[in-house]
């Protein structure tokens, strides 16, 4: 499917949507909510380790800085908001390059919701929403070779392994250099998937 | 060879579950018990009985018991 270029301010309306699981609402962020959602993010030792950051810990300041801002075209942040509890407990970011490839990372911050099926449920409904574009080609994802639980999570959700990138990345938690774990799920695969999945 | 007790008795501690309710056939689709916190203790008992930590394509490949199985047989 051909790319539609776009003028560089323009939003993509159906992109920027928010979006409903089972259990949460994905809701597309702004500049301040961006920054409001990830904030716990900027002094939590394990998710910027597992995130790959090249701090341990950052200012207020310095995160708002170097967070990215969501256009609603290229780059997004959905908070999840839990509905059980009517509260935030982590957040997912999206970020589409000029080639469709969308790079997605995604921290709970909420740690009482670990191993309860968020990630998958979450990134299911995204997933979903964002392969209904045609600037969507690929899915990516990277994480660190001894993130057990995300390999687990990516494996669960048939991401194929497409790469191993040796001492890729210093983290500046545990001051080594890490391996790192490349994943890709093409969009016309993941609309294939779940079409079948719907059809029982 | 492959050692089904071994594995069982690894699964059934990192899952919570009884020994007997461990089939080979079952997998991380399978099991509501398998998530990715018990998948975790999962890699550990494995590294624990190999005495050595697993290669990331090693954890990647665990995706049910006869999995477990496999790493297993392949360090005796």
């Amino acid at each position: 499917m051909a790319l539609r270029f776009r003028k560089p301010t323009e939003v993509d309306h159906y992109l920027a949507k928010s979006v409903r699981s089972e259990r949460f609402d994905l809701v597309n962020c702004n500049r301040a909510e961006a920054i409001k959602v990830t904030l716990p993010w900027a002094d939590d030792r394990e998710i910027l380790h597992n995130l790959m950051f090249d701090r341990a810990s950052y200012s207020k300041v310095q995160w708002v800085r170097r967070l990215k801002k969501p256009d609603g075209r290229t780059t997004f942040y959905h908070a999840i908001v839990a509905r059980e509890i009517k509260g935030t407990i982590g957040a997912h970011k999206i970020r589409i390059d000029r080639s469709g490839t969308a790079r997605m990372e995604i921290a709970l911050t909420a740690k009482s919701w670990w191993g309860k099926g968020a990630f998958e449920e979450v990134r299911t409904a995204l997933m979903d929403h964002f392969c209904q574009s045609p600037h969507v080609i690929r899915f990516a994802g990277r994480v660190l070779s001894s993130n057990a639980s995300s390999l687990y999570n990516y494996k669960k959700m048939g991401f194929r392994l497409v790469g191993w990138e040796k001492k890729s990345v210093y983290s500046p938690v545990t001051e080594e250099h890490c391996d790192t774990l490349l994943f890709e799920y093409l969009a016309e695969d993941w609309r294939s998937k779940r079409q079948l999945e719907l059809n029982g | 060879m492959v050692d089904p007790v071994g594995a069982r008795k690894i699964l059934a501690e990192a899952l919570g579950l009884p020994e007997e309710e461990i089939a080979t056939s079952m997998t991380i689709d399978t099991c509501p018990n398998w998530d990715s916190l018990a998948h975790m203790r999962v890699v550990r008992a494995v590294e624990g009985e190999l005495n050595r930590p697993l290669e990331p394509e090693e954890i990647f490949s665990i995706g049910g018991v006869a999995d477990v199985e496999k790493l297993l047989a392949g360090a005796r």
